[in-house]
């Protein structure tokens, strides 16, 4: 699954550590998912969408191999 | 969200301080076989050794080596301490680190018992078994933390 939440974080200017606080999870996480180590449950993939203000297809999309 | 039942962040560091000098005198147990002598305590049961055997059964007082069994039983303890306390933020991704850690100790815990099984015989081989009784916790508790600060970076 790729993810923009790279993009989305340099959009709002704000640092994986500010995001991470933001919404509740540790710094690795953040890192994890933007490198594409972890997928997000479905818990977590709302609430980041819920923070960028988007849909969660804006952010998160499937890959061919998924 | 929800994560795995774990005791509380604080045990973690005092698991830490037990754990790794806990470690390296095992280690240096194994190796050196000091002796610290022996004492008298009651036990639920005894079965006695191979040449003696004259005090079998429940509720008997037995001759104990506390050093080694005083270690075995901080290994245990402050593993317990180590390995099951939570992270400062315990998220889903650490949770998913985590048992990804516990499937990997645990396959190469018994890896490693089932090549000593078909490769060591002897005394030895008991002696490396009992070091195999803490191998899934031990090396639970190495991989996790090397994952976690592998994500660090």
């Amino acid at each position: 699954m790729k993810n923009k939440i790279k993009i989305e974080r340099a959009i709002k200017n704000i640092t994986q550590e500010e995001l991470a606080n933001q919404i509740g999870v540790s710094r690795q996480t953040i890192n994890a998912m933007e490198s594409s180590k972890y997928v997000p449950s479905t818990v977590l993939a709302l609430k980041i969408a819920k923070y960028f203000n988007k849909n969660v297809e804006e952010i998160f999309e499937l890959e061919k191999f998924d | 969200m929800k994560t795995i039942n774990l005791i509380p962040n604080c045990f973690k560091i005092i698991g830490w301080i037990i754990f790794l000098p806990t470690i390296l005198l095992a280690l240096a147990f194994l190796l050196w076989n000091f002796d610290f002598g022996i004492i008298k305590i009651p036990v639920l049961y005894n079965d006695g050794f191979l040449f003696n055997n004259n005090s079998r059964g429940f509720f008997k007082i037995f001759n104990v080596e506390w050093f080694p069994n005083l270690l075995s039983i901080l290994v245990i303890i402050s593993g317990f301490f180590v390995g099951f306390s939570k992270e400062k933020i315990e998220d889903e991704y650490i949770s998913h680190l985590r048992l990804k850690s516990i499937l990997w100790s645990l396959k190469w815990s018994y890896l490693i018992v089932l090549l000593l099984l078909i490769s060591i015989f002897g005394m030895v081989f008991f002696k490396i078994m009992i070091v195999a009784i803490y191998l899934p916790l031990i090396l639970y508790i190495f991989r996790f933390n090397y994952l976690l600060i592998k994500n660090e970076k």
